[in-house]
């Protein structure tokens, strides 16, 4: 509707209400664009909220390429002078951004960032040749920046699908534990047989370090395959157990055996007082690890997804009261894999 | 017979008004008394604010999270919507800061909502008119603001 003419302007509306009208376009990117180049004011309130999930899946090259050229301004001169001696010659490294862009950073995918890096990799250099040790300094540098100055982290995703990727060595950086403590969703998936022993304990620091600090995850999301020596499922249990109020959980592991499965539902039996939510894909399971299901007195849903339930299993977690979906194994994955 | 309780604008008109929409929103609640003036809010704001509170009178329990969750949709209920539709742009922006000021909640994300689809689909120099706001940036800010913030330009 046309609203006339306005006396009031929101040039000068204060920064709080701006906030609240433009948390409502933190997934357009197009609108927020617009917004941080209307004015000053305006700028100050879209910038953070443009820049808490910039990594997604781009189609265009361009832009992780742009995303990344921003990111490198942002690096301290220390940073910048590593750069430039492991053979990087780009001009961003020169110049000073306007905003501290990683401050605003709230959603991570390592797999995302990875492949962002790849991109301004192939595309971001003024020679022919990647110098040999440029990609390590360069990764190494992108997320010490984030995982030192970024203030409030609320999701990361580690791990990916894929038999040629690495983990990084997070664990060292030194604000990296208050940085992991914000975290209030957390996701790990891959198949890790592919690791390398460098990248597999990169890992297991990560998570160790996680049950140390992280403490007030929402949600945890498991998706793996067989973990032959329990190193990581040893982790998992006791970044499970170190929760405060977990809410929903999701686990998944293909090939993993019975015993993986009860010493998980083990641990999250700390969690049985706040647990609404709860997902079992794709994993062996017997009355022993359907057992520990009496004690989640507020589980509202629990979710069996190609587990190969039998009737009396499922019959006895409906005697406990609670709302139980099964997805059998004959049904198509496609259309019943969606996520709560 | 419901309490009723008085609250003065800041213009000085008074509002009787059922003691249930104070006990909702504790600001209200908290200046509920012998002089119990709102310095920033004029009589003719707080009478939309008044007349909104008192339709959702009977809803339930407000319940906010710290977390932005709620503001995930754009949809607005029949009855705000004619309401919100029925006031000027003025008028929109007084409501969207005495909502912000007195802490009602859902009042503020519908006028937030309204303004956000107003925003939606503009383009820079539309956005500016539609809401009168003067471009402060000096030219090399402008033009750094926009390469810093390129990779998100889909236009």
């Amino acid at each position: 509707m046309n609203r006339g003419y306005s006396y009031i302007s929101l040039t000068d509306f204060p920064g709080e209400c701006l906030y609240e009208i433009f948390l409502y376009l933190k997934n357009d990117n197009d609108s927020l664009f617009n917004c941080l180049m209307v004015n000053r004011n305006w700028c100050r309130q879209a910038i953070p909220l443009l820049w808490r999930k910039p990594f997604r899946k781009h189609p265009d090259v361009t832009m992780p390429f742009l995303l990344i050229r921003t990111y490198l301004s942002c690096l301290s001169d220390s940073a910048k002078k590593r750069l430039s001696a492991a053979g990087c010659r780009h001009r961003a490294l020169l110049s000073k951004p306007l905003f501290p862009y990683p401050l605003y950073l709230r959603e991570l995918d390592f797999a995302e960032l990875d492949y962002a890096l790849d991109i301004w990799l192939s595309y971001g250099l003024e020679y022919e040749y990647e110098p040999p040790t440029l990609r390590h300094v360069l990764s190494t540098e992108v997320y010490n920046l984030f995982f030192t100055h970024c203030k409030s982290l609320w999701n990361l995703r580690i791990g990916q699908w894929d038999d040629e990727y690495s983990v990084m060595d997070i664990a060292q950086i030194v604000r990296a534990p208050q940085t992991l403590s914000t975290l209030r969703h957390f996701e790990l998936c891959g198949d890790f047989d592919w690791l390398t022993y460098e990248d597999l304990d990169n890992l297991s620091n990560i998570l160790t370090i996680m049950s140390h600090f992280t403490f007030d995850l929402q949600s945890l999301k498991i998706d793996m395959s067989l973990d032959e020596d329990k190193c990581l499922l040893k982790r998992l249990r006791r970044l499970i157990k170190a929760q405060s109020a977990l809410k929903s959980f999701i686990y998944s592991q293909k090939h993993g055996c019975v015993m993986d499965t009860k010493s998980i539902m083990m641990a999250l039996t700390t969690q049985s007082k706040n647990l609404v939510n709860l997902v079992l894909d794709d994993i062996p399971l017997n009355m022993a690890c359907l057992k520990f299901l009496e004690k989640f007195n507020n589980l509202k849903t629990i979710r069996f997804m190609f587990c190969n339930i039998k009737s009396s299993e499922v019959n006895y977690c409906k005697d406990t009261g609670k709302f139980i979906d099964v997805v059998p194994d004959e049904d198509d994955a496609e259309g019943n894999g969606d996520e709560p | 017979e419901n309490e009723t309780i008085t609250l003065r604008s800041s213009d000085g008109i008074e509002f009787h008004i059922d003691a249930r929409i104070a006990n909702r929103y504790t600001l209200l609640n908290n200046w509920n008394g012998e002089n119990a003036s709102l310095p920033n809010v004029t009589g003719k704001v707080l009478e939309k604010v008044l007349e909104w509170c008192e339709h959702h009178i009977n809803d339930p329990p407000l319940n906010y999270d710290n977390d932005d969750s709620r503001r995930r949709n754009f949809e607005i209920d029949d009855w705000d919507e004619n309401f919100i539709n029925c006031v000027n742009q003025d008028m929109l922006f007084e409501i969207i800061l005495a909502a912000n000021y007195l802490d009602i909640k859902p009042l503020l994300d519908i006028g937030c909502k309204t303004v956000a689809n107003m925003i939606k689909s503009k383009s820079l120099e539309e956005i500016r008119s539609t809401f009168n706001i003067v471009n402060d940036f000096t030219p090399e800010e402008e033009e750094a603001i926009r390469r810093e913030n390129e990779w998100a330009d889909d236009q």
